[in-house]
């Protein structure tokens, strides 16, 4: 009874926490669109729009 | 950061940095930290939006390299792998200037047009190839041609969304600088020609004086601060959000005067 509780519990969690971003793998081809301006971006709005050159994503954090 | 600050320093137009802050921090803080640390002032992008999850056991900083056809090359660990990080950079860089062997020479030849910008004439080269051929390989140039002549528009479009962007978002003098050589690249291509033309006009007009002027202004003060943190600026942005009032860059000083200090 505890289990199928838990399990109850850990699913309404899930439906409501917001979607994860997806984890990728070695050649993949994300696809990702900005719904905030990209600090100096100068309007650019997706990932796509950023092919035709290499680009380094550096996923850092200021603590 | 600062390692992926100076790749974008070293290899400029050559490479995108996309720097994305994952502990959610709020906006005036990381622009503090971007100024302390002087990391502002190239050409590399700031997000706080993850785009996707690389495998890294919790620990940052990690990082992905996506090659120029946006597939994921390499990822993981930055420090464990900063000397790949920069050779596969350095060998995409160099690629780039070489012809597909996964193409047909003569559309392989106008694809690389294409990838050093000039958009006119990779869309004429493969127009061409589309109405003259007649070869045993003529299925195969057709299909490849009609590609290259998509992605050229669509890669010419962004750039020209790009000024489009600029132009009317505070950055017009940087607008105006690029639309020339824009203009150049996009002979041809008669539709773009159209909107590139249309966006000179009006950053020509009277009504956008203002905020070329304005825009000239801040880039210049924007970069005395990212080269001199520690000084005060606060007051002249105070002053260009005053005699600028209404213009976009008059948006931005303001920002800047709710970061910096009194």
């Amino acid at each position: 009874m505890r289990s199928i509780i838990s399990v109850l519990v850990s699913t309404a969690i899930l439906g409501l926490a917001p979607q994860l971003a997806a984890q990728i793998s070695l050649g993949d081809s994300p696809e990702f669109t900005f719904r905030q301006d990209v600090q100096n971006g100068m309007g650019i709005k997706s990932l796509a729009e950023l092919q035709g050159k290499p680009v380094l994503i550096d996923f850092w954090g200021t603590r | 950061v600062p390692s992926a600050i100076r790749l974008q320093r070293e290899y400029g137009d050559d490479l995108v940095v996309l720097l994305v802050e994952v502990q959610g921090s709020k906006t005036d803080a990381i622009t503090k930290l971007q100024l302390g640390a002087k990391w502002l002032g190239t050409q590399a992008m700031w997000t706080s939006e993850r785009p996707f999850r690389v495998p890294s056991g919790g620990k940052i900083p990690h990082f992905a390299l996506l090659d120029p056809q946006g597939r994921v090359a390499l990822m993981g660990l930055n420090g464990r792998l900063h000397s790949q990080i920069v050779e596969q950079i350095e060998s995409m860089v160099q690629g780039r200037k070489k012809a597909s062997k996964e193409l047909t020479p003569a559309v392989a030849k106008a694809e690389v047009k294409m990838r050093n910008g000039d958009f006119g004439v990779a869309y004429r080269a493969a127009n061409k190839l589309l109405a003259t051929t007649p070869r045993k390989d003529a299925e195969r140039v057709t299909t490849e041609a009609t590609q290259l002549r998509d992605l050229v528009v669509t890669r010419a479009t962004g750039a020209v969304d790009r000024i489009e962007w600029m132009a009317f978002n505070g950055y017009a003098n940087q607008a105006k600088d690029a639309l020339d050589d824009l203009s150049q690249a996009l002979k041809g291509i008669e539709d773009l020609e159209t909107r590139l033309s249309q966006i000179s006009v009006q950053l020509k007009s009277k009504e956008m004086a203002q905020e070329l002027a304005a825009a000239r202004k801040i880039a210049k003060l924007e970069q005395k601060l990212y080269a001199d943190p520690g000084a005060s600026f606060r007051k002249s942005f105070e002053k260009l959000n005053q005699a600028f009032a209404g213009t976009k860059a008059a948006e931005r000083a303001a920002y800047w005067m709710q970061v910096l200090p009194e």
